[in-house]
C-alpha cells in the first residue's frame, strides 16, 4: 500500500513538472536566428548560444557560452560597437551582455531590465539604445553606465529596435500600445508621441525628406514627424511584422499572410503586390539590383527592384523543411540565410545565382 | 488540416478575443468569463457524472454490496468479479462517473493551451497565436492582448508584493479553493483503515492542492485565475445541486456519529447470494485448501420490503 501511494506522488509530482515545463521549454525554439555580419565573420544568436562562423569557410570560430546553460538564450541580432571592440547581445534572460568580438568572453553585462530582450539593440556613436518586453528604453555608454537619468518608460513590451536619426537628434521607436515615440537621444525625455491605431513591432524607415515609413498590424504608415502627422495611409491584407526596406524613394515589405508589396514611397502607391508561399516576417534585403524575400515556407524569392520575379523561389534545408523566418543578410555578393525549424543547419551561404557557397553550417553539439 | 488545435484550442481561442472584445480589453475580466462560459457549457456533463457518482455511492453502501465486501475480502480477484457481477444485475456502469470527466479533460487541457496562446510572450508563439485569429474578429484592434489585470501581468507568474516581499496570493488562493472543493465534494469514504480506495481517495484530496497550487506558482497567473474561479464555481455549481457536504470540512473527532448502516435504495432489490464455488489453493494446501461455499436459500424480504 505504501508503495502504491508513493507512486501516487511521484506521478503528481511528475505531472506537475510535466505542465510546467508544457508552457515553458527553454530547448524549444521561441524565435528566430538573427545575424550580423563584420567583415569576413557572421555571428549568429540562435536559442542557447551566439556562433561566430568564418564566412570563408562556413566553419564555427567560437561560441558563447561555451556550454549551453538552460538560464541563457539568444535570438536579437548581435550588434558590433562602432569600434569594433564589443559585441553587444541582447538575451532573454533579461541581460545585455558585451562580447569579445574575436573571443566571445563575456566583457561586461547589464542586468536592470526585468523582461526578455526581443529586439536587437540599436548602437550609434553615442551609445546603446536596448528597448526591452519590460515596456523601457535603456540607454547605456559604451561601459554599462547608463546614459539618461532613468530609461525611457514607453508602458507596453517592446519588440522592436529604435531607429536613430542625427538630425533631429532624437530616436523612434514603435510599441506594442500602438504609440510612436520620438525620444531626445541626449537626455531620454519624450519629444512626441503619435497613436498609429494598431501595435507596431517594426522598427520604423526614415526616408531621404526625414518622412518615416511604419508598419503596423494592419497598415503602412507615411509619417511626417514635422507636422506629426500621418501623410498616407496603406491598408495590407494582413498583419506587417517587419518594418519596410526603404531603396531610392520605394519601399519593400511583406505580410503574414504572404503577399509581397511593393510601394511608391512618396505617395504610399501600389506598384507591385505579389503572393508568395508562406508568411514574410523579416525586411526584405534590398541590393542595387535585387530584392531578397524570405518565407516561413522556407523560400527565398528573388525580385527586382520593380517587383519582378527573377527566378523561381529556392527552398533551404534538408528534406527542405525549414523555415525561413529570418531576414536575408549580404555579404559581399552572397546571401546569407539562417533558417530554423526542424533541421539543424542554421546558415547558408548562396551566390547570385542560387549556387551554395559551402556546406550549410550546422553547429556541433 | 484538422487536429486537436484547429478543432478545439484555435475556437476557444477566437472566443476569449470575442469575450476580450466584449469586456472592454480587459484579459483578466476575459478570463473570468471565458472560465464561467466553459464551466455552463460543460455544466450537463457535470450533472451526469454526479449522478452517476451518487448512483454508485447509494449502491455501495447497499447491504449486498457490503456482503460480498466481507466475504470476499481475503479473494480480491474474486471480489472484483463479484463487484462485476453485481453491476450488471443492477445496470450500474462504474465507469459512467468517470466518462463525463475523461470528456471534460481535453476541453481543460484546450482551454489551458488557449490562454498561453492568447498570452503568447514570443515571437513564434505571438505569430502562431495571430495567424489563427478567425477573419471575423478585428485582430489588428485586439491583439497584442493587454496583459495588466489588478496587480497581475496575467503573462508572468503572479506575486504581490507585500513589506517587500512577493507573496504568491494566487497560488495560495488556488490551493484553499482546491482543498474546500475537494473536502466538501468528497463522497464519505469506508471506515474501514484498509480500503485502498479511500486512502487513495484521501491522498489525493491532500497532494491535489498543493499540486495545483505549485502549478499556479510556476505558471502564468492567468491561469491561475482560471483555477480558482473554476474552483469557486464548481463549488457553487455542487452547492446548488445540494451535493456539497461541509461537514467534511469539520476534523472527523468532532463531527457528531452518524448511525450504521445507511439505508441504501439497492437494499430493496433481493440480495444477490454467489454460487458455491471451488476454489483451490496451492497443491501443497491439500484438503485444507479446498473450501465448499454452499449457496444459501434466497434471502427473506424485510418486513418493510414485503409491504411495498
Amino acid at each position: 500500500m505504501k508503495t502504491k501511494l508513493l507512486l501516487l506522488l511521484i506521478l503528481v509530482i511528475l505531472l506537475a513538472s510535466t505542465l510546467s515545463s508544457c508552457s515553458s521549454n527553454l530547448y524549444a525554439a521561441t524565435s528566430w536566428p538573427g545575424v550580423t555580419v563584420h567583415e569576413n565573420t557572421a555571428y549568429v544568436a540562435y536559442n542557447q548560444h551566439i556562433y561566430s562562423i568564418n564566412l570563408e569557410t562556413g566553419v564555427e570560430i567560437k561560441r558563447y557560452p561555451e556550454k549551453a546553460d538552460r538560464a541563457k538564450t539568444f535570438y536579437a541580432a548581435p550588434v558590433l560597437t562602432p569600434d569594433g571592440a564589443q559585441l553587444i547581445a541582447a538575451g532573454y534572460d533579461k541581460v545585455l551582455y558585451s562580447l569579445d568580438p574575436v573571443t566571445l568572453e563575456e566583457k561586461n553585462a547589464f542586468k536592470g531590465a526585468t523582461h526578455r530582450y526581443i529586439a536587437s539593440p540599436l548602437v550609434t556613436e553615442t551609445g546603446i539604445y536596448a528597448a526591452n518586453t519590460d515596456g523601457n528604453l535603456y540607454a547605456l555608454d559604451f561601459q554599462f553606465q547608463p546614459l539618461w537619468d532613468k530609461p525611457f518608460p514607453a508602458g507596453q513590451p517592446l519588440w522592436a529596435a529604435p531607429v536613430a536619426n542625427a538630425e533631429c537628434g532624437c530616436l523612434y521607436l514603435t510599441s506594442m500600445d500602438t504609440y510612436l515615440f520620438a525620444i531626445d537621444i541626449a537626455t531620454g525625455g519624450e519629444k512626441w508621441k503619435l497613436d498609429l491605431g494598431a501595435a507596431s513591432v517594426g522598427a520604423p524607415a526614415i526616408g531621404e525628406d526625414g518622412t518615416l515609413y511604419v508598419s503596423t498590424f494592419s497598415e503602412m504608415l507615411a509619417i511626417n514627424p514635422a507636422s506629426r502627422e500621418i501623410a498616407f495611409r496603406y491598408k495590407t491584407d494582413g498583419m506587417v511584422w517587419s518594418g519596410p526596406a526603404y531603396a531610392d524613394g520605394r519601399l519593400y515589405f511583406g505580410d503574414i499572410k504572404g503577399t509581397f508589396y511593393v510601394l511608391e514611397a512618396s505617395t504610399l502607391g501600389e506598384i507591385k503586390k505579389i503572393t508568395t508561399d508562406g508568411t514574410i516576417v523579416s525586411t526584405p534585403l534590398v541590393t542595387p539590383e535585387t530584392v531578397y524575400v524570405t518565407t516561413q515556407a522556407g523560400s527565398l524569392y528573388t525580385f527586382d527592384r520593380d517587383g519582378n520575379e527573377l527566378r523561381s523561389p529556392q527552398k533551404f534545408g534538408i528534406e527542405k523543411v525549414s523555415e525561413l523566418y529570418a531576414p536575408a543578410v549580404a555579404y559581399g555578393n552572397q546571401i546569407l540565410l539562417t533558417p530554423s525549424g526542424v533541421n539543424e543547419m542554421l546558415l547558408y551561404a548562396v551566390d547570385a545565382n542560387g549556387n551554395q557557397s559551402w556546406a550549410p553550417f550546422a553547429p556541433a553539439k | 488540416m484538422l487536429n486537436f488545435n484547429t478543432l478545439i484550442v484555435y475556437p476557444l481561442v477566437n472566443i476569449l478575443l470575442v469575450i476580450y472584445d466584449v469586456v472592454f480589453n480587459n484579459f483578466g475580466l476575459a478570463i473570468i468569463a471565458f472560465t464561467i462560459f466553459i464551466r455552463l457549457v460543460t455544466h450537463p456533463l457535470t450533472v451526469q457524472q454526479l449522478k452517476s457518482s451518487s448512483a454508485m455511492q447509494e449502491f455501495q453502501k447497499s447491504k449486498e454490496w457490503q456482503d460480498i465486501q466481507k466475504k470476499y475480502k481475503d479473494n480480491r480477484e474474486k471480489l472484483s468479479q463479484e463487484q462485476m457481477r453485481l453491476y450488471k444485475e443492477k445496470g450500474i456502469n462504474p465507469f459512467s462517473s468517470c466518462l463525463p470527466m475523461i470528456i471534460q479533460l481535453p476541453v481543460m487541457f484546450a482551454f489551458y493551451q488557449a490562454i498561453v496562446l492568447a498570452l503568447a510572450a514570443t515571437p513564434i508563439q505571438f505569430l502562431a497565436f495571430v495567424k489563427n485569429i478567425y477573419p471575423f474578429i478585428n485582430a489588428a484592434q485586439l491583439v497584442p492582448l493587454k496583459s495588466h489585470f489588478l496587480w497581475m501581468d496575467l503573462g508572468q507568474p503572479e506575486r504581490l508584493p507585500i513589506f517587500g516581499i512577493g507573496v504568491p496570493v494566487l497560488a495560495i488562493l488556488v490551493v484553499i479553493t482546491t482543498y474546500l472543493q475537494s473536502k466538501m465534494m468528497a463522497m464519505p469514504t469506508s471506515s474501514n483503515p484498509k480500503d485502498q480506495s479511500a486512502m487513495m481517495t484521501n491522498m489525493m484530496n491532500l497532494y491535489m492542492p498543493f499540486f495545483m497550487g505549485y502549478i499556479s506558482y510556476t505558471l502564468a497567473s492567468g491561469l491561475a485565475i482560471y483555477f480558482v474561479i473554476s474552483n469557486l464555481f464548481t463549488i457553487g455549481q455542487y452547492a446548488a445541486l445540494g451535493k456539497l457536504d461541509y461537514r467534511n470540512l469539520i476534523p472527523k473527532r468532532w463531527r457528531p456519529a452518524v448511525q450504521e448502516p445507511v439505508k441504501s435504495k439497492f437494499d430493496a432489490v433481493p440480495a444477490y447470494d454467489p454460487p458455491a464455488i471451488e476454489t483451490s489453493t496451492s497443491a501443497k494446501s491439500s484438503s485444507k485448501g479446498l473450501r465448499r461455499i454452499t449457496p444459501k436459500a434466497p434471502r427473506k424480504k424485510s418486513a418493510k420490503n414485503r409491504s411495498k
